[in-house]
């Protein structure tokens, strides 16, 4: 009887190990590598004169370091060609993202909402269906003041619609200060 | 001979005229003390007398079995209170008092059990809660009906349990306003360990390999751990097959919502291996569900699937006996695609449009975003019988879970179209080991002295969002149980040790300077029953509870795309110390059974995430902050049932439910309390209800209240208008000549298709509630002998 007690328990460890052998937690895989956008960089072109570039970096990603915003300052009256790039700055070489919203252009959109002074910008780019997509434009300064212009690229906008920039995921939302001379 | 005979059908006692007996007008001074007659009668429904029914009397050596007629009698009683407890297989056991005072003449009723019946003995012996401790036990009949839509769900048809959602396919369950780390889930017997602190993280367990779920409610029960300051969830499978040979279920379900189809099936065996018996079970679930719907739109990506498996084997000899358990859960689980937000503006555009942006189409299809969660479970228990004593029993166990998050959001680019590289991979391995030991002072005190150990490793494989940590807990309890059957009092107290160390395991140097936790404290409870008259009793007890603050709240950092918030941790968290205090009250007379309960719990260095005044500023936009802060509250609430049967066809249960949450520092409410509910259940029995193969058709009247109750400053959208809700349910028996009768359920739920929005729905920004749902199932017993 003693027999049949430990030959039950061998019977039950054996099927405590086959239950063990299951599943176990696998190492570590490495951390996945995710692109990340740490920077907006947009160029205002005049007519004559040279180009300048304003950036809005958050090399460290959400959290940590703040932001490092730059302000944007153009001149009155002016207007202007406009282009907008993203970067990913983490990464050495830095990695121009810019390329691959080209390549995706049906499925994403650069908004501009001005605020205060900040001149108002026109899409003048679009993406492979004719509709707009914005990582090129132009705006026109009117007087001297302050105000703000918010950048945003939405992804898989709804280009129809009416209200194309409040439809769809926020990639980037970035507010830089604008001041008019 | 002037003898009434009394029938007491168990849950519907008419206990009240059950001490209707008489003998000997001539007076009880002829008698000398210990002279009483007590003859007892054993019957069936159907009122057939029900032979080898095992009568025992509480705290005597007295007792017998009934003879062919279904009677026993016993001689020479005392004037006393005598607790007479009925125990047959395959028969629910049942309990009456009395206090013998003439000759007596009981006819006691007893049900048939639904569940498997009770073979080997140490299957069938678990862990007996008494009446000191406040529980609910959601009755078969109810969970079989409900089984289909989740653990929480099923739960939530008991007064004082609700759910917290997100969609309509993850759902948890709420006990005394509280969820996931503050209320512990055991599957037979056992604490489960998951990734149970999000609240986006349903419980991993299959209903159907349950017959039995109860919910401890406040700090009921320190056996299981001094942590659980909301309540316990017991979740235990049937006992296996006594008796040689083979029997089993299946479970066939479908519902209109979603198109879910559902099977489940049982397997029950027991075998002679020369003199031992071994007896087993396998069991299985199947689950398939799409794109569910409400009244207006589907929702996409909402599909379910799940594939669980288990078996036990277990065995007895002599004073011992031992189990196998092993239960494997999978599910794939679709999340609502509108609830993915990039930013605040996404989130403030979706709550602003209220809906999804399309009508939606039905798929079974489950696309990102998506969780796939794997729960492991391997249990071994062992239960010694002490003589005279009552048992040791030695449980160890080992757990795996492996969850899975699909997220679509993503940095930048497309989402790649497999599902290969998660973008957050929990994996967490438990081992716990656990020790009871039963002893008996006296006949009327009756010890539990126990010790419990964990080991467990966590690893975060993808996603950052808590670090990897190896967490060891031990603890040690002792509980002390004074019952007399003569007296009118019960108590229980209890007091437990634990202790947690908590090593991170993770190479972030943010992190360094917290590589070693410690928290150590006592939890403790005081419990005591006064039994009013033989048909009520008041439960009051008290308790004091702590709980370790989270690896999560402890340590977590980033954006929590679900509510699109910033979410920070703190190390510097201490652990929190709840004191729970509960008055319970049963009355079950003559028509009307009743049960409330009121508590006030009192919770210091609660933990909760506080709204900061700054935002935090990302590339994606601003994201309001919250840290993990600590503060005392207060919750106190009200839930009761009361079911009143007009006769044997007719019942009405009135269930009602309310919570109240405050803030007491911050002199706030708090958020994601339960809103005050009110159910009406009316039930029309066809047959006579005790019949075990009865018919009914019920109606379940819901209404919840709008939420008045809610912090400033936490939340994005006000709480929805309170709704009615109409479910209906039809339930019968199939004759058959081959099989056992088959039991069919067919329910209408939310009948009316009713439009409402659930505030304790953490996608009620986006989405209605699910519409109507026809749910038609059957349970097809087989092979009972």
């Amino acid at each position: 009887m003693k027999n049949q007690l430990f030959s039950t328990f061998l019977f039950f460890a054996f099927l405590a190990f086959i239950s063990f052998s299951c599943e176990k937690d696998t190492t570590g895989d490495p951390a996945n590598e995710q692109e990340l956008i740490t920077t907006v960089s947009i160029t205002f072109t005049p007519a004559s004169g040279a180009a300048r570039s304003f950036k809005w970096t958050d090399k460290d990603g959400a959290g940590g370091l703040a932001p490092v915003i730059e302000s944007i300052t153009l001149a009155a009256n002016t207007s202007y060609t406009i282009s907008t790039s993203f970067l990913d700055e983490s990464k050495s070489p830095v990695v121009n993202i810019t390329a691959e919203i080209q390549d995706e252009s049906n499925d994403h959109l650069v908004c501009y909402v001005p605020s205060g002074s900040a001149p108002a910008v026109q899409i003048t780019d679009t993406d492979k269906k004719k509709n707009p997509l914005g990582l090129a434009g132009t705006a026109k300064t009117t007087a001297a003041g302050n105000g703000s212009l918010k950048i945003s690229l939405k992804h898989q906008p709804d280009k129809k619609s009416t209200t194309p920039c409040s439809i769809g995921e926020t990639d980037v939302e970035v507010t830089f200060p604008v001041t008019i001379n | 001979m002037n003898v009434s005979h009394i029938q007491c059908i168990k849950y519907r006692c008419f206990l009240g005229i059950m001490l209707l007996f008489s003998n000997y007008l001539v007076g009880q001074e002829l008698h000398s003390p210990c002279s009483f007659k007590v003859k007892i009668a054993v019957v069936d429904p159907q009122g057939k007398p029900l032979t080898f029914v095992n009568v025992g009397v509480i705290g005597q050596s007295l007792g017998g079995s009934t003879n062919e007629e279904g009677i026993l009698n016993f001689y020479n009683l005392c004037k006393d209170t005598y607790a007479f407890q009925f125990s047959r297989i395959g028969w629910e056991a049942d309990e009456v008092t009395f206090l013998i005072e003439k000759d007596t003449s009981i006819l006691m009723v007893l049900k048939e059990s639904g569940i498997m019946l009770d073979k080997i003995t140490v299957l069938g012996y678990g862990d007996k809660l008494g009446k000191t401790t406040i529980k609910e036990v959601l009755d078969l009949e109810t969970l079989r009906s409900n089984m289909g839509f989740g653990l929480a769900e099923s739960l939530k048809q008991l007064p004082g349990v609700q759910t917290l959602n997100t969609g309509a396919s993850i759902s948890k369950p709420i006990i005394q306003g509280l969820h996931s780390n503050r209320v512990l889930i055991l599957q037979n017997g056992v604490r489960q360990e998951g990734q149970q602190w999000g609240s986006e993280h349903a419980p991993e367990i299959d209903p159907f390999l349950s017959t039995k779920i109860q919910v401890i409610k406040g700090a009921g029960s320190i056996r299981y751990g001094g942590d659980a300051l909301g309540g316990i969830i017991l979740v235990e499978p049937p006992a296996l097959k006594k008796e040689e040979g083979i029997d089993g279920e299946l479970h066939l379900q479908g519902m209109s919502n979603g198109q879910m189809g559902i099977a489940s099936g049982q397997l029950n065996g027991n075998y002679s291996l020369g003199k031992l018996p071994i007896a087993g079970r396998i069991q299985g679930t199947l689950k398939n569900g799409g794109n569910m719907h409400t009244p207006d739109y589907y929702m996409n990506n909402t599909g379910v699937r799940e594939k669980n498996f288990s078996w036990m084997l277990g065995t007895e000899k002599n004073k011992l006996s031992s189990l196998i358990f092993y239960s494997r859960y999978f599910s794939i689980l679709g999340i609502l695609k509108d609830a993915h937000i990039g930013n605040l503006t996404d989130l403030l555009n979706a709550i602003d449009r209220g809906r999804p942006l399309s009508e939606g189409s039905f798929s079974r299809e489950i696309g990102r975003p998506q969780q796939q969660i794997l729960h492991e479970f391997f249990h071994w228990k062992n239960i010694i019988e002490i003589p005279g004593e009552g048992h040791l029993e030695i449980n160890l166990s080992r757990q795996f879970n492996r969850r899975k998050e699909f997220d679509a959001h993503r940095n930048f680019g497309a989402l790649p179209a497999s599902l290969e590289n998660p973008n957050i991979l929990f994996e967490i391995t438990t081992f716990r080991g656990e020790i009871d030991l039963e002893h008996n002072w006296n006949s009327d005190f009756h010890g539990h002295l126990g010790l419990a150990v964990m080991h467990q490793v966590n690893t975060t494989d993808r996603g950052s969002l808590i670090p990897d940590y190896t967490q060891r807990t031990g603890g040690i309890y002792y509980t002390l149980k004074y019952k007399k059957p003569t007296s009118l009092w019960e108590f229980e107290g209890g007091i437990r040790y634990d202790m947690n160390r908590l090593r991170l395991d993770d190479l972030n140097p943010k992190l360094q300077d917290f590589k070693q936790n410690q928290f150590q404290g006592f939890s403790g409870t005081l419990s005591s029953v006064f039994h009013l008259s033989n048909s009520g009793f008041l439960v009051f007890q008290t308790g004091s509870s702590w709980r370790t603050p989270h690896v999560s709240e402890l340590f977590s950092e980033g954006v929590h795309h679900g509510s699109a918030s910033y979410e920070k941790g703190n190390p510097y968290l201490n652990p929190e110390r709840a004191l729970n205090n509960s008055v319970h009250f049963e009355l079950k007379h003559d028509k009307f059974n009743i049960q409330w309960t009121a508590y006030y719990n009192r919770i210091n260095n609660y933990i909760f995430l506080s709204p900061q005044k700054e935002a935090v500023l990302t590339i994606r936009g601003a994201f309001p902050a919250f840290n993990y802060s600590q503060t005392n509250v207060s919750i106190a609430g009200l839930d009761g049932n009361m079911t009143y049967s007009l006769n044997n066809h007719w019942d009405f249960t009135f269930q009602a439910a309310m919570v109240k949450g405050r803030n007491i520092t911050g002199n706030d409410f708090l958020i994601y309390m339960p809103t005050n509910k009110v159910q009406v259940f009316t039930t029309y029995y066809l047959n006579a209800k005790e019949n075990t193969t009865h018919s009914f058709i019920r109606t379940q009247l819901t209404h919840v209240a709008k939420q008045g109750r809610v912090p400033a400053d936490f939340d994005y959208a006000l709480p929805p208008d309170g709704y009615f809700r109409l479910d209906i349910e039809f339930l019968t028996h199939l004759k058959t000549n081959v099989l056992p009768d088959i039991e069919v359920g067919l329910a209408l739920n939310n009948a009316t298709n009713s439009r409402y929005r659930e505030y304790l729905n953490r996608f009620r920004y986006f989405i209605q509630e699910p519409g109507r749902n026809l749910v038609i199932r059957l349970r097809i017993p087989f092979g009972h002998s």
